[in-house]
């Protein structure tokens, strides 16, 4: 037990970084000092992007002064972390400026890197950032029909339910605008199938072979060429298009690569149930900056959270650990026409995902709106959103 | 086999999404030319998928061996 | 991370803009983790009988011509459906009120399968201790 505070610094202050920073300043109070470290010091919504793009919800929603979601005995400083030093539990800050740590926790999320393929710039459009979905929105505005193509140019990425959703939503766009006729939709995956999960796959499929949704299968895009208006894959095919949106490559953050920590892409390797970085006790990572196998989602950072909170108050009160990440992830998944599935799962239980319906549409709107006065403040029960399907809860 | 080699070795056992797959190609596509990337994965579906999709990519799949409730598939990246 | 308080409604009105509402109401319940108590009372009880609960129940005289156009035209799921969905995005129980089925003259076998049981007012204040909605 330290009689001085531990100094616990979080680098990142989005869902997972906002939320365990909130955590273990609740379970810890006067035990623990909480800093968490941010370049920007805002708080981004990312899900709502989509809205943006098809032009469905306006941008000033989607951010927050991080400061408003912190509990007031957390440290919010409004920097970058340019070098990591574990041995000397130190890190280095663009300011020049080095800040101490007892326990240390990634939350540094991904990056998006539209320079690292050939043309993507210049030739494709996108949804994932604020300043991408906005461009995106008006060029769908100007848009008068043509072969419209939905892809991803590298992996891993965040959501990946978003290009289907993207996919599906924007071929109902285009039958509002009565743009559709004029129209080719065609979904490039980089898999034998729409999704990833194969259960929502077999959901998924009829619902674009009856609205006339193309599926492309194995397209790994590698280059896009913006004045022949081609995308061409890794597995030798080239597409022509009128309107490309992709999914841009992605990376962990710079100062993973600069501080050795991560690795090709700069993610964090990380213990699946223990979250801890390699062999460093007092370092855990969580969210999309991770290089663990599993789902780039808002969700999973926010169930991660709790987990490492609990970790290192053990660590702090020289208890057992009792928490551990059982892999759980729940990720929304639109299908248009105002309706949607769930994908629920953990490292024991495969998704079951419904029939897409309204209720599981609402739903989604209902959590969008209620994220900011509940998740980054833990004020969710364990369970939510939503619970485990009935059949495969525990 | 000697798996001292590895450049990466992926444990995507109980892991749905983004899945074995999407996790081989991630690795292929951040990895060099002559990296040979391991794949643990408990889904059934890996077994036709990741050998189609290696072939189609033009890399080797060096190995696949059956273990207990998973499989376990060796891949170099030929290009 | 917090405890989760249960959303406990007595249903009591039988006409679709208020149990289009309920339901909408159990769906964010459920979202946000929070377990919904349904207790139906009255005319919401006899709008789930089996044979009429998707046939049309009328909205309340305030919703006027265009209140009740807006209802019929609006292309959302009928609000047992929602309840149904509500049911797998989180933790939904509906019960019937005993007196309530003795006064109308309802048996179990009359109702949707939505509701999944016949309750005193005892066992519903049983099932909650927070505060309760009447709708």
């Amino acid at each position: 037990m330290s009689p001085v505070p531990a100094r616990i610094v979080v680098l990142g202050g989005g869902v997972g970084g906002t939320l365990v920073a909130n955590l273990l300043d609740k379970s810890l109070g006067h035990d623990a000092k909480v800093t968490v470290v941010d370049p920007s010091g805002m708080h981004d919504y990312q899900p709502g992007y989509l809205y943006v793009a098809l032009g469905e919800a306006s941008g000033h929603w989607l951010s927050r002064d991080e400061r408003t979601l912190l509990r007031r005995h957390v440290d919010l400083a409004i920097e970058e972390a340019v070098r990591i030093h574990p041995d000397a539990q130190t890190v280095q800050l663009r300011s020049g400026a080095s800040i101490e740590w007892d326990y240390l926790v990634l939350a540094t999320g991904a990056r998006l890197m539209h320079e690292e393929v050939p043309g993507l710039a210049e030739g494709a459009f996108g949804f994932y950032s604020l300043p991408d979905a906005e461009r995106l929105r008006e060029e769908l505005r100007r848009f008068r029909g043509g072969r419209l193509l939905v892809g991803v140019a590298g992996i891993p990425y965040k959501c990946p339910p978003a290009p289907v959703e993207f996919t599906m939503m924007v071929e109902e766009y285009l039958r509002k605008k009565g743009m559709r006729e004029r129209s080719e939709v065609t979904l490039l995956s980089p898999l034998n199938r729409a999704f990833t999960i194969e259960s929502a796959s077999a959901l998924i499929k009829p619902i674009m072979d009856e609205r006339g949704i193309e599926l492309a299968t194995f397209f790994n895009v590698e280059e896009v060429d913006p004045s022949a208006h081609t995308v061409t894959s890794l597995e030798g095919e080239k597409r022509e298009y009128e309107l490309l949106v992709l999914v841009p490559p992605h990376r962990g953050a710079q100062v993973m690569i600069d501080s050795d920590l991560g690795d090709n892409g700069g993610w964090l390797p990380a213990d699946k149930y223990t979250l801890q970085v390699g062999d460093y006790e007092r370092i855990f990572a969580l969210g999309d900056a991770t290089n663990l196998p599993i789902s780039k989602s808002g969700s999973t950072a926010h169930f991660e959270a709790p987990v490492i909170a609990s970790r290192i108050a053990s660590q702090i009160r020289g208890t057992a650990p009792t928490e551990s990440y059982g892999g759980r992830v729940m990720c929304f998944l639109e299908t248009g026409n105002g309706k949607a599935t769930a994908l629920r799962f953990d490292y024991e239980h495969p998704p079951v995902p419904p029939q897409p319906n309204r209720g599981w549409h609402m739903a989604k709107w209902i959590f969008n709106r209620a994220y900011w006065e509940t998740v980054p403040q833990g004020r969710l029960p364990e369970h939510a959103p939503g619970t485990m399907p009935k059949e495969v809860a525990r | 086999m000697d798996t001292t080699d590895l450049a990466r070795s992926i444990d995507a056992r109980g892991m749905p999404c983004p899945g074995p797959l999407m996790s081989l190609i991630g690795a292929i596509r951040e990895g060099t030319v002559g990296d040979t990337i391991e794949v643990l994965s408990s889904d059934e579906g890996s077994k036709t998928d990741i050998p189609a999709w290696v072939a189609k990519a033009g890399h080797e799949l060096v190995e696949v061996l059956e273990d207990d409730g998973f499989s376990r598939f060796v891949i170099r990246k030929a290009r | 991370m917090a405890e989760s308080e249960t959303f406990a409604v007595v249903l009591f009105s039988g006409t679709d803009d208020r149990l289009q509402a309920a339901a909408t109401l159990a769906v964010g319940a459920a979202v946000m983790g929070r377990p919904v108590q349904v207790f139906l009372q009255y005319w919401a009880l006899d709008a789930f009988r089996a044979d009429r609960i998707t046939k049309d129940h009328g909205v309340v005289a305030e919703a006027g011509p265009d209140g009740a156009a807006a209802l019929a035209s609006h292309n959302g799921a009928h609000w047992s459906e929602l309840f149904r969905q509500a049911a797998d995005v989180g933790e939904v129980h509906i019960h019937a009120c005993a007196d309530s089925m003795e006064l109308l003259h309802i048996t179990q076998h009359d109702l949707d399968p939505l509701v999944e049981g016949v309750w005193g007012v005892a066992s519903f204040f049983g099932a909650t201790d927070g505060p309760v909605t009447f709708i």
